[in-house]
């Protein structure tokens, strides 16, 4: 128990510093560094050699998501300069007149979407500056699609993430994915509601409970069946185009509600054909297509790699943790690199087209740097802190914890708390990948002693982990410097922080209601 | 020398290299440098605290 306290209180310093405080996340986060170094060293035996190897895979970790981040906001100002965004925007806005629809195809349909397509922090640094120009505040901007995307982790962007819970825990991937896929369904439409309540509470849930449902429930059906067809890889990218078809056709018919017909914004800018202003995510969609469904093209970009080979390192508690690779970078091939070729192409179109004044290419990098440095600060220390952790045995004696509470004649209740570690992992390593690989083998255990299902048990935390993601501090920097944000991250994290213990909660819930329900029908 | 301490620039590229720079020389058994670098990394660290 002791451990566990200790454990938990970096993650309880740098909640209080940036919600209670209200600090920055590099502040809090290199404040809350210190705090793990101090307790890993002293109390979980950390040698010195350990944390500086910790230390290393962070800053590959940081760079790895880095690289996204700057060229991300490359590709935003040179789209947002040229007059793009706005008009994408004005095209949201006459697809329908409701301004909580707009939110939810906005911040949950399209920020689902990307995730399909690309993932690493895409959706939200993509979506928070439109929903900004469509006249949202900047915070529901930002944790809109932080929260309306990450159901979509899981089986998104190739659907790394679960391949990863299958390599670590040896169990074949068809076994899972039936209730991995049942859990992400039911928490997607929770997704979209936590997205419409951001915009008005239950009064808004309630008068678009009807699209809500024809849209989620398609995204859900279709990722369940490409998922238990076995092209789990492409579940998260065929639901975020579904949602999308859905979406212009729920549009079609769907009259909204005097009171929330969304405010016209003035109009001060020349405008641009639809077409020409999607010209930046079209290509983008295209670059990611061929570089993953290529072969030449994928060989090609992924020939010069950078990575570190770390070393084992073991604490003196006896917490190994075997040596392993880097990450790898593929310089040409990374989703950074895919961006700013995205971003290159469209500024020499919109150039051509003739949608910059004088000067913008200086406009462009002095407006980047301003968004993209704070950003940066903060990034090190926050995933230090989280690998530091994680190999000085800290997250595993959170999560061990966590689950000694639901231990002997609780065991059945089991299911309530295994989304949470699983989002506890994404909390704390910025990544569902991540929190798979830290807890899959530990969720196998402990459903294994405690006599329940092992698939059910590790959706559960595939789930969770795909709803932490939401959580993630390095996904909150991103989001915010692309609104504004950047030093002012913990009205975010307090908004994301309460739907995501929630929606965490409730698929833990539900969890225990399948196992239930299988447990009657004599199931396993 | 206060504002080239907490320039954002610096502290970015040194939070970066550091770590990177501390473990290659771990790695070539150089624990006196690794130890040294990961102290500049820590005091970088501070910066970054007492930086608004």
């Amino acid at each position: 128990m002791t451990n566990f306290l200790l454990a938990a209180l970096p993650i309880a310093t740098i909640l209080f510093l940036m919600i209670k405080v209200n600090w920055g996340a590099a502040r809090a986060g290199a404040a809350a560094w210190f705090v793990t170094v101090i307790l890993a060293v002293f109390f979980f035996g950390a040698p010195t050699d350990m944390l500086i190897i910790a230390q290393a895979k962070g800053v590959m970790l940081a760079l790895y998501i880095l690289y996204i981040v700057w060229a991300a906001l490359i590709l935003y100002f040179a789209a947002e300069e040229a007059g793009a965004i706005k008009t994408i925007g004005r095209a949201i806005r006459s697809l329908t007149d409701d301004r909580p629809l707009q939110l939810l195809i906005l911040g949950y349909v399209f920020a689902s979407f990307l995730q399909g397509v690309a993932g690493f922090g895409v959706p939200i640094a993509v979506v928070a500056p439109l929903l900004l120009g469509m006249g949202f505040s900047p915070v529901l901007a930002v944790a809109a699609p932080m929260i309306g995307h990450s159901w979509s982790v899981l089986f998104g962007n190739m659907a790394t993430s679960f391949e990863a819970l299958i390599g670590v825990t040896g169990i074949p991937g068809t076994e899972l994915t039936h209730y991995s896929a049942i859990l992400l369904g039911l928490s997607g439409f929770m997704c979209g509601a936590a997205v419409l309540w951001l915009d008005g509470g239950f009064r808004t849930i309630r008068r678009r409970i009807v699209p809500l449902v024809l849209i989620s429930g398609v995204m859900g059906v279709v990722q369940y069946f490409m998922a238990n067809y076995g092209v789990w890889t492409l579940g998260g990218l065929t639901a975020g185009i579904a949602g999308l078809v859905a979406s212009i056709i729920v549009t079609r018919f769907w009259k909204p509600h005097p009171d929330d017909v969304a405010e016209q914004v003035a109009d001060d800018h020349q405008h641009m054909p639809l077409i020409e202003a999607l010209t930046p995510y079209l290509v983008f969609i295209v670059l990611v297509t061929m570089a993953t469904f290529v072969p030449a093209v994928e060989m090609l970009l992924g020939k010069i790699r950078f990575t570190l080979d770390f070393p084992e390192t073991a604490t003196a508690t006896g917490w190994v943790i075997e040596a392993e690779s880097a990450k790898a970078i593929a310089i040409f091939g990374h989703p950074g690199a895919l961006l700013l070729y995205t971003a290159a192409i469209s500024f020499t179109f919109f150039k051509l087209r003739g949608h910059y004044d004088d000067g913008i290419g200086k406009r462009i990098w002095q407006r980047t740097l301003k968004s993209g440095l704070p950003t940066s600060i903060g990034m090190v220390p926050v995933i230090g802190l989280a690998i530091i952790m994680d190999h000085a045995g800290m997250t595993y004696a959170l999560a061990e914890g966590g689950a000694a509470v639901f231990s002997g004649a609780f065991a059945i209740a089991y299911p309530v708390i295994a989304p949470a570690i699983g989002a506890l992992g994404a909390f704390m390593t910025g990544s569902t990948n991540n929190s798979n690989v830290v807890f899959g083998m530990f969720q196998r255990h402990t459903a294994e002693l405690s006599g329940l299902s092992t698939a059910l048990v590790l959706a559960a935390q595939a789930t969770g982990a795909s709803l932490g993601s939401m959580l993630a501090p390095s996904k909150i920097l991103v989001g915010c410097s692309t609104v504004g944000l950047s030093g002012k991250e913990g009205p975010v994290l307090s908004v994301v922080l309460k739907t995501g213990v929630i929606l965490t909660a409730l698929c833990g819930f539900m969890a225990l209601g399948i196992l239930l329900i299988t447990t009657m029908n004599g199931g396993t | 020398m206060k504002n080239k301490l907490f320039n954002p620039v610096f502290l970015v590229l040194t939070s970066i290299i550091l770590p990177i720079a501390a473990f290659e020389a771990l790695v070539t058994d150089n624990v006196a440098a690794s130890d040294i670098l990961f102290a500049l990394f820590c005091a970088v660290m501070a910066l970054i605290v007492v930086r608004k």
